[in-house]
């Protein structure tokens, strides 16, 4: 599919307006904070990519996405929230409600932006931000979401999933771009902590959690405005979760009785 | 109408978000009136669309750290900007942005702080070289703690 394609079926204003369309990069994260620092971005652009030979996850973790079997892309702003701000819950939410809604995939979110199916991540996010050459910010918004994989193998293979494998269709990276593009526009107007609750699921029910190299049994019981989560620990302390790379949940112990 | 239609009354209200209700039995008439409905309709916004700080277009988030930061004798530390972890480098392995001894200038990248999962990069805002990393890779800051002694040119 080519970007006027794309375009021709895109009902949004401003999200994804100007497509950037690459057979193979290094990652779309680099080129759109490449962009956003030369000032050649502009405000809702798109960044998509064929392959990645240099996907990228959170710290240390990469992202497999060299074969063309997922939706690899990023989208630039230039006009942000001031941070500290739930802005990772966006994406997430947006992904989150074309698995629900289009294609009945029971998905849910897992603190602070993954996005899980029977506790297989199917989706990942990476928010990056960047100075404008005018002193600004800009955000790059990355996200992947697999779409066509058969299987995975190694490490992922008991922690990955695709939409292929969970409804049996094929569905192309282009079509599904048109429904995200059109969901993140959505989800521009509304509460992003309401709907991070709801589609979490994580409030008031325990979940364990490697935190500074140990493992946990917390309770969610809170979130900041800022989408911290507020925990519980089993002793009764009470802590304030900020890092998404310093705490690690997990995704099994989500929905244990 | 007794105790109990009025109850059932004041749950259909709560249900259906009305503040007032009307009902006349004789020639049967009902007014109805949900709430907000004098409100004025207000655009969407996004959610970020509040006013920065200051006037400062695209303001606020990491580019003002520079007010966080204070005069020691001749240098100056410069204070995070947020709460979160701290990292030296861009990914794991890869050099430092800045080490003990390097110039930088108002763009220079001296760190990223994760929170959330946003990898922010936090710029010097200033010219001068750097005196101390005061903050190891990969712990935790609060919002103005040290992070670095700068000694401005």
């Amino acid at each position: 599919m080519e970007a006027r394609d794309i375009l021709s079926h895109l009902r949004t204003q401003t999200l994804g307006r100007t497509l950037r369309l690459h057979d193979e990069v290094d990652s779309t994260n680099l080129r759109a904070v490449a962009a956003i620092r030369t000032g050649c971005a502009v405000h809702g652009e798109v960044h998509m990519a064929r392959r990645q030979t240099a996907g990228r996850g959170t710290g240390e973790r990469s992202w497999d996405s060299a074969s063309p079997d997922g939706l690899w892309a990023t989208l630039v702003l230039l006009e942000g929230p001031p941070l500290p701000a739930p802005l990772p819950f966006w994406p997430a939410l947006a992904i989150h409600d074309v698995l629900t809604r289009e294609f009945a995939v029971p998905a849910r979110l897992k603190w602070p932006n993954d996005v899980l199916v029977h506790a297989r991540k199917i989706a990942g996010i990476l928010v990056e931000t960047t100075p404008t050459p005018d002193g600004g910010q800009g955000y790059a918004v990355g996200m992947g979401v697999n779409l066509l994989q058969t299987a995975f193998e190694g490490d992922l293979a008991g922690t990955a999933t695709s939409l292929r494998m969970e409804i049996g269709l094929d569905v192309p990276p282009a079509a599904f771009l048109i429904s995200l593009l059109e969901a993140l526009e959505a989800w521009e107007e509304r509460d992003l902590l309401d709907g991070f609750v709801k589609a979490s699921r994580m409030l008031l029910r325990p979940l364990r959690a490697e935190r500074d190299g140990t493992w946990i049994t917390a309770t969610p019981i809170g979130i900041t405005k800022e989408g911290f989560l507020e925990v519980e620990r089993e002793d009764g302390s009470l802590e304030t979760w900020v890092s998404g790379g310093a705490v690690r949940i997990d995704p099994e112990s989500l929905d244990q009785p | 109408m007794d105790l109990e239609d009025l109850q059932k009354l004041i749950e259909l209200m709560n249900e259906n978000d009305l503040v007032e209700v009307e009902i006349e039995e004789g020639e049967k008439k009902v007014r109805l009136k949900k709430a907000g409905a004098d409100q004025p309709v207000m655009p969407p916004q996004a959610f970020w669309a509040q006013p920065s700080p200051a006037g400062q277009p695209g303001g606020g988030g990491p580019a003002e750290s520079v007010a966080a930061s204070s005069v020691e004798g001749d240098s100056v530390t410069f204070n995070s900007p947020m709460v979160g972890t701290f990292y030296t480098s861009p990914s794991p392995g890869a050099e430092p942005f800045v080490k003990v001894g390097d110039r930088v200038s108002q763009t220079t990248v001296l760190c990223i702080i994760e929170a959330m999962k946003v990898m922010n990069e936090i710029q010097a805002e200033m010219e001068g070289e750097i005196l101390e990393v005061l903050v190891g890779n990969g712990e935790a800051v609060e919002y103005g703690q040290p992070l670095f002694t700068i000694k401005p040119r």
